[in-house]
């Protein structure tokens, strides 16, 4: 089996090129589906009532904040409903995927523990996992879209890409995480008072516009303000983003998911032993 | 004959960190402080060097702490050597072992499609394989419930099921045979029996050597994390037995203790058996160190020095309010000294997870020179569950010098006091209270 050829060779921890660790992944495929659907099953458990649920949570934070923007801050922003979720939806893939990524490790001891796979199949299939969990938010996204009448256009081709580069950003902060969450169990606190302060950094509840001018260029450090920008762009202004943003997503997106992988590389070897 | 697994000089080492889980806001602290966080290396395996070919049944002996898991974890591919080379070809079947293996809270056919998609079968391949390995197991009732409800014969039977249907070229098993009742060993002897007779290689640690001459074409010992024997098994067991330097009662009467530490050692009828473990597993005692004053290791204590015993355990589930309990046994006439357990101290443990340990901590060790025997377990609250025991496996030394008295096995703290006829005044004092 091919595996077998793979299970060894791979394992010194030496930085091995990003492709060979991708065809790793993909030899495993099957591991990876059957925990999504593991987790899936155990979030939909009660089906109908379940997908409810995850749905509650957006939809409640959107009432507190229309209202907070209507009545108490007043600023007027069109489609308030989906200016917000056009954001908020992608960032809680990101919310989701890394406060959970800090607890993937331990939460699969038994698995680490009993045989050789490769590690970052954890992390990986979480983010898929909440990927999953976005798209099917999205839908309901889209069906708002129709109910408000807003016009879809051409730009629409780029979500894909979008969604993309989101969830390779998203995987090299996991592999970063779960990585350190072996040696330093309280990591995941760190990361919830984290989370909050960038949510706040991000233009996702306000318009990008409403941020100073004289910080503007500060905001645009933040990768998660230039793939809301994209998000809304494509979504409520049916314009595809401009190449030098694209071609910021790519770099940061590339970039952090290479430099995860290296991190994890270098620590994964010692993962069993630590937790 | 090809061979399968070859080791040449392979060492492992762990990094001993001095709080259990290191906390990343201590760290940053000591980091502002400038002190450096305190770790110190382990080698577990020293230079070890050896080749298994095909078809053979190896089994491994060692005492408590010797690197056995360790060996069968670097052979698993689950950790890596730090030195040495390591090759081991073939499919190797997920490790049969206590406690670890299954995710608790899925149903047994979860975990089985979740092992087998490890081992690189497609759902298909799983599907069909499904209906074999649940009727091997014998668990058709009960494998739709959460693994958690199973007991530990159940939970083996599930491991071995999987382990054997998904045709391994080898077969790594852990010390299971030292629980259960003897139908559920038997059935594991038989498991075992089967797959070597299909001509497959199965590394087999035990502590059993009964079960080690029945099976091993040739054993090896670790003792300290170094290889210092191997072959023929007899041979092997003789040596073994000859470091732990007692004679091999290995035929003895098992069982011996109702109540954690506090229980009576049978002292009529035949002898409890020496060095024998039980426990249902979901606690390990993984070692057990004695330390002095200073917190060193060490081995030997002179009467009236504090005497520190620390058990490590692991906990493969969350486990409430678990019991660790100890004997002290006299080595000279197997008379047991005390029984202390965390429960009659009134300390509660909350709950268990991961790795830690516990300290017994006597400030004066009343104990005067000789040999003496710890006898350690951890229990469920209510005293009903072992979940690991070990029976005389740990041995410490008291040596002369630390008092003068030399009869019996104690030296009770304690005083004398002189009453003369002419001295009226201290015939009236309390000589338990002097101020009154
Ligand atoms: N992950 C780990 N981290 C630190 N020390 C470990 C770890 N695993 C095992 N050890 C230590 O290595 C030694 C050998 O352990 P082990 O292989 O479990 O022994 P055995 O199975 O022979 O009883 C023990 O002293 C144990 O405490
Ligand atoms: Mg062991």
């Amino acid at each position: 089996m091919e595996i077998d050829k793979l299970q060894r060779k791979i394992y010194p921890g030496t930085v091995k090129s990003f492709l060979t660790r991708i065809r790793k992944i993909f030899t495993y495929q099957e591991l990876i589906l059957n925990l999504i659907i593991r987790d899936l099953k155990v979030k939909y458990k009660g089906s109908i009532l379940g997908v409810f649920w995850s749905l509650l949570n957006p939809l409640l934070l959107l009432l507190v904040y229309s209202i907070a923007f209507k009545y108490v801050i007043r600023i007027e922003v069109e489609n308030f409903p989906l200016f917000f979720m056009a954001g908020f939806l992608p960032w809680t893939f990101l919310t989701l995927s890394l406060s959970t990524s800090v607890n993937v490790m331990v939460d699969h001891r038994h698995l680490i523990k009993k045989i050789y796979f490769p590690r970052e199949i954890l992390p990986v299939s979480l983010v898929l996992f909440n990927l999953v969990q976005f798209l099917l938010t999205f839908l309901v996204l889209f069906v708002a879209l129709r109910l408000f009448k807003i016009p879809w256009g051409f730009s629409l081709v780029y979500l894909p890409l979008i969604i993309g580069l989101q969830t390779f950003f998203i995987t090299g902060i996991t592999l970063v995480l779960s990585s350190l969450s072996v040696y330093f169990r309280d990591i995941k606190h760190l990361i919830e008072v984290f989370l909050q302060m960038w949510f706040w950094l991000t233009p996702i509840a306000y318009p990008f516009n409403l941020v100073p001018d004289k910080v503007k260029f500060l905001f645009k450090f933040n990768p998660m303000t230039l793939f809301v920008i994209a998000y809304r762009e494509i979504l409520l202004e049916a314009r595809s983003p401009d190449i030098v943003l694209i071609g910021q997503l790519f770099l940061w997106s590339l970039g952090v998911l290479l430099s995860g992988y290296w991190f994890f590389s270098k620590h994964e070897v010692r993962i069993a032993e630590n937790i | 004959m090809s061979q399968l697994i070859s080791l040449k000089g392979v060492s492992k080492k762990f990094i001993l960190r001095h709080h259990k889980v290191s906390r990343l806001k201590e760290q940053i602290i000591d980091f502002l402080r400038g002190t450096r966080y305190i770790s110190e290396e382990f080698w577990a395996l020293k230079d070890i060097t050896f080749t298994v070919d095909r078809g053979e049944t190896v089994g491994i002996i060692g005492e408590n702490g010797s690197g056995k898991s360790t060996l069968l974890q670097l052979l698993a591919g689950i950790l890596v050597p730090d030195q040495g080379k390591l090759e081991v070809k073939g499919k190797v079947a997920p490790l049969i072992e206590l406690g670890a293996g299954f995710n608790p809270e899925l149903t047994g056919r979860e975990n089985i499609y979740l092992n087998g998609s490890i081992l690189g079968f497609k759902r298909k391949e799983i599907h069909h394989k499904l209906k074999d390995i649940i009727a091997f197991s014998g668990l058709q009732r009960f494998i739709d419930q959460p693994v958690k409800n199973y007991s530990s014969g159940m939970y083996m039977r599930l491991a071995f099921s999987i382990s054997i249907h998904v045709d391994p070229d080898i077969l790594l098993v852990d010390e299971i045979l030292a629980v259960g009742d003897l139908p559920f060993q038997q059935e594991c002897f038989k498991r075992i029996q089967d797959f070597k007779n299909k001509g497959k290689t199965i590394i087999l640690v035990s502590h059993d050597l009964n079960t080690l001459s029945t099976f091993c074409d040739r054993t090896l010992l670790l003792h300290k994390g170094e290889l210092i024997a191997q072959g023929n098994t007899r041979e092997v067991i003789a040596r073994y037995v000859e470091i732990l330097g007692k004679p091999d009662n290995s035929e003895g009467v098992k069982q011996s203790i109702s109540l954690p530490g506090s229980g009576e050692i049978q002292r009529d009828g035949p002898s409890p058996q020496e060095g024998k473990r039980w426990g249902s597993g979901e606690i390990e005692i993984t070692r057990v160190t004695f330390l002095d004053k200073e917190r060193k290791e060490t081995c030997q204590f002179k009467t009236h020095d504090p005497f520190i015993a620390r058990i490590h355990y692991v906990a493969h589930q969350r486990i409430k309010k678990p019991v660790f309990g100890l004997a002290l046994i006299s080595e000279k006439d197997n008379i047991q000294i005390n029984g202390p357990n965390t429960r009659f101290d009134n300390r509660v443990i909350e709950y268990l997870e991961d790795r830690g340990y516990v300290e017994y901590i006597i400030d004066r060790l009343p104990l005067l020179p000789g040999d003496y025997w710890l006898l350690v377990s951890v229990w469920d609250y209510e005293c009903q569950q072992v979940f690991d025991a070990q029976d005389r496996m740990h041995k410490f030394k008291v040596i002369p010098g630390g008092t003068p008295e030399r009869y019996g096995l104690i030296s009770i703290p304690a005083r004398w006091e002189y009453y003369g006829d002419q001295d009226s005044e201290a015939r009236n004092r309390n000589p338990l209270n002097p101020e009154s």
